[in-house]
């Protein structure tokens, strides 16, 4: 930027201004009437749409909300500074949308797809509106490939398929956005296209998180949407659609996107604050009553298109924050009946040491089996079953300290594939790590290592497999199937391993 | 305006007042702040509310302001008002309009200018408020319904400077 010339800055001004040329100009105008906390109400502008990008006076643009009689209810896009009762605003003619396209992968922008990472500005493909309607019956296929997530515990008993809604939900500080930053870490190389929309979160979160991005080399296949909590209302309300009208264009392009709105209870909460000073009728926790629709028609725009459309597909991972596990209010209810699954996060488990802290009880996913692996499927047949017991007698035998060994058996396999299941931060399994060690696991080879021992058991059994059986985990990895010989030659080796 | 506004504007239109009792009516109540005050003011009984109005306003609007008392409504006057003027204008076919200007047309310019709006709107009058303001720097801007007709020095000064700054 140093080296630029005044001169020629000077003498391109000089041309623009010669080359100036401008008729007369027409446009439709209105009279601000009102102005207060982010809603302006404007006398005129009769024929504005629903939805339709008003400019003001000082530059600021806003939405059209409300459609009244002789006036229209605009939400304010940005600052209110410079403006008063008596202010112009002009139509636009244009829908609220936002700048799409290539350029955007590895930026960090705001709500309305300008830049706030000062990498300079962004040189956009399109530009989409930012409600568009999701794709009808006819275009979509039902999700049919995998999205490997990289936990152990997601991808064995809750499988992702790509096009499907898996909503993240609990308490706050349980690991929420942890699984979905480590699903985006483990997208690497996989030709998939991560969003991630942070809704009224804290900056620092979201430098934070747009640093371990970096740090991982994540950001070369993401953007980072982020309407931070200092963002007036309606900016944190169409964040979450912003994002996705940017995942529409790579999926229209046939490409796999993956879309995490970090959070969706923030983003009612943007909604009631909005609704209210619009003067919509409050409902049931003073959220409008169309707080519904507001989750249900930006999830339905998730989906996987069949080939006649291009195949791609948006798959969105939204979180739901909890309070104090209630998953019965209002919010949760809603998003958990519009997802196809939920991964619950209890805060218990995540004290215990059990970290992800999913809780296998209460944690689905609806469509996500379809797409599972064909050797995934093989070795994780039994694993939530063995769980589910495991918990009922773990509970049973508190009590009492003598046990038959079948029980006993129970309990220390159990114990085993609690440890099994844990996974550090930022430490995503590949599909053959998960596949050798669950096949280790359900056919009961880790019962003789101590718990304490799994740890570093499980890394080095990888290794093994990795550095003297490079064929074995090829085929896997290229395959994705395990064949009976298969399995058989991983026994074996496990047991030798073990000597 | 709400409905309510437009709903007393059409009842008002339709008992066919006069211009002049129309214009001793806005006179009186627009520029006379506390006699609005005082029929606005619910502490006051109606039936002195009623006795004013019986001895200041013409025969053809008294009922109606009677009822927009009795209603408590009558801090709305200036939105029925418009309404009313709306009406009036629609049921002539013609049409409202401001020209913002710095040197005034001539003649000649302001009837070429009022039958452009004529044919454009398919009118057969133009209400032409003319308005001067030394801010345009020079040439007009012309206001008709929603539309702005921008060709003012202003105008063209504040879109050179939008474009400059763009990026």
């Amino acid at each position: 930027m140093s080296n630029i010339n005044p001169n020629e800055i000077i003498s391109v001004l000089k041309n623009e201004i010669d080359d100036y040329d401008r008729k007369m100009v027409v446009q439709e105008t209105g009279t601000v009437v009102q102005i207060s906390d982010g809603i302006a109400n404007v006398y005129g502008l009769n024929h504005a749409m629903y939805g339709e990008l008003i400019e003001f006076e000082n530059g600021v643009r806003g939405i059209v909300q409300n459609i009244e009689m002789k006036s229209v209810g605009c939400v304010l896009l940005g600052t209110d500074y410079g403006l008063s009762e008596g202010s112009k605003a002009t139509r636009t003619g244009k829908k609220a949308g936002v700048p799409v396209g290539e350029a955007l992968i590895g930026r960090v922008v705001n709500s309305l797809g300008n830049p706030i990472d000062g990498k300079g500005a962004i040189e956009a493909s399109d530009y989409y509106p930012i409600e568009n309607e999701a794709p009808g019956v006819i275009d979509r296929k039902s999700v049919s490939v995998p999205l490997q997530t990289g936990i152990l515990a997601i991808d064995s008993m809750f499988p992702i398929g790509r096009g499907q809604r898996e909503l993240i939900i609990g308490d706050r500080q349980t690991g929420k956005t942890s699984i979905a930053i480590d699903t985006i870490l483990n997208q690497k190389g996989q030709d998939m296209i991560c969003i991630y929309v942070a809704i009224g979160q804290k900056a620092s979160t979201v430098a934070k998180i747009v640093s371990t991005l970096t740090k991982h080399g994540a950001m070369d296949y993401s953007i980072v949407v982020s309407s931070p909590a200092s963002d007036p209302a309606p900016l944190q309300y169409i964040a979450p659609y912003a994002g996705t009208a940017m995942a529409e264009y790579f999926m229209h392009q046939g490409k796999d996107v993956l879309i995490v709105y970090d959070d969706l209870s923030k983003h009612a909460v943007a909604y009631r604050a909005m609704s209210l000073l619009l003067q919509r009728s409050p409902g049931r926790e003073a959220y409008p009553g169309d707080v519904f629709y507001l989750h249900s028609r930006l999830l339905e725009r998730s989906s996987r298109l069949d080939e006649a459309h291009g195949g791609g597909s948006i798959t969105a991972l939204p979180i739901i924050e909890t309070l104090a596990g209630d998953v019965s209010a209002y919010i949760p209810t809603n998003v958990i009946s519009i997802t196809d699954g939920q991964i619950f996060l209890e805060s218990e488990l995540f004290f215990s040491g059990i970290r992800p802290a999913v809780n296998v009880g209460l944690s689905v996913s609806r469509v996500g089996g379809a797409a599972q692996t064909k050797a995934m499927k093989k070795v994780s047949g039994s694993l939530r079953i063995d769980l589910a017991q495991f918990r009922e007698m773990e509970v049973f035998t508190q009590f009492s300290s003598e046990l038959d060994k079948s029980t006993r058996e129970l309990l220390d396999h159990g114990n085993r594939l609690v440890e099994l299941l844990k996974q550090p931060l930022a430490k995503p399994m590949s599909l053959h790590e998960e596949v050798i060690l669950l096949c280790a696991a359900t056919n009961r080879l880790l019962l003789n290592v101590p718990i304490k021992e799994i740890k570093t058991f499980k890394k080095e059994l990888v290794e093994h497999f990795e550095n003297n059986y490079p064929d074995l985990v090829e085929e896997i990895e290229t395959k994705k199937a395990l064949t009976e010989e298969m399995i058989e030659q991983i026994k074996k080796v496990t047991i030798e391993f073990k000597k | 305006m709400t409905q309510l506004d437009a709903n007393y504007g059409k009842v008002l239109f339709q008992l066919r007042p006069s211009t002049e009792v129309i214009g001793r009516m806005k006179e009186l109540l627009l520029n006379h702040k506390e006699l609005l005050a005082a029929l606005d003011n619910p502490s006051i009984k109606a039936k002195e509310k009623h006795a004013v109005i019986d001895k200041l306003f013409d025969p053809e609007v008294k009922n109606f302001l009677k009822v927009l008392c009795d209603n408590n409504y009558v801090s709305h006057i200036g939105e029925i008002l418009i309404a009313y003027d709306d009406l009036v204008l629609e049921s002539k076919n013609m049409i409202r309009a401001t020209l913002s200007f710095v040197t005034k047309p001539s003649d000649a310019q302001l009837t070429g200018i009022k039958d452009m709006i004529c044919k454009k709107y398919n009118k057969e009058g133009v209400l032409l408020d003319l308005k001067e303001d030394p801010s345009l720097v020079g040439g007009f801007i012309l206001n008709v319904g929603d539309v702005e007709y921008d060709r003012s020095v202003k105008g063209k000064l504040l879109d050179m400077q939008k474009r400059l700054l763009w990026r």
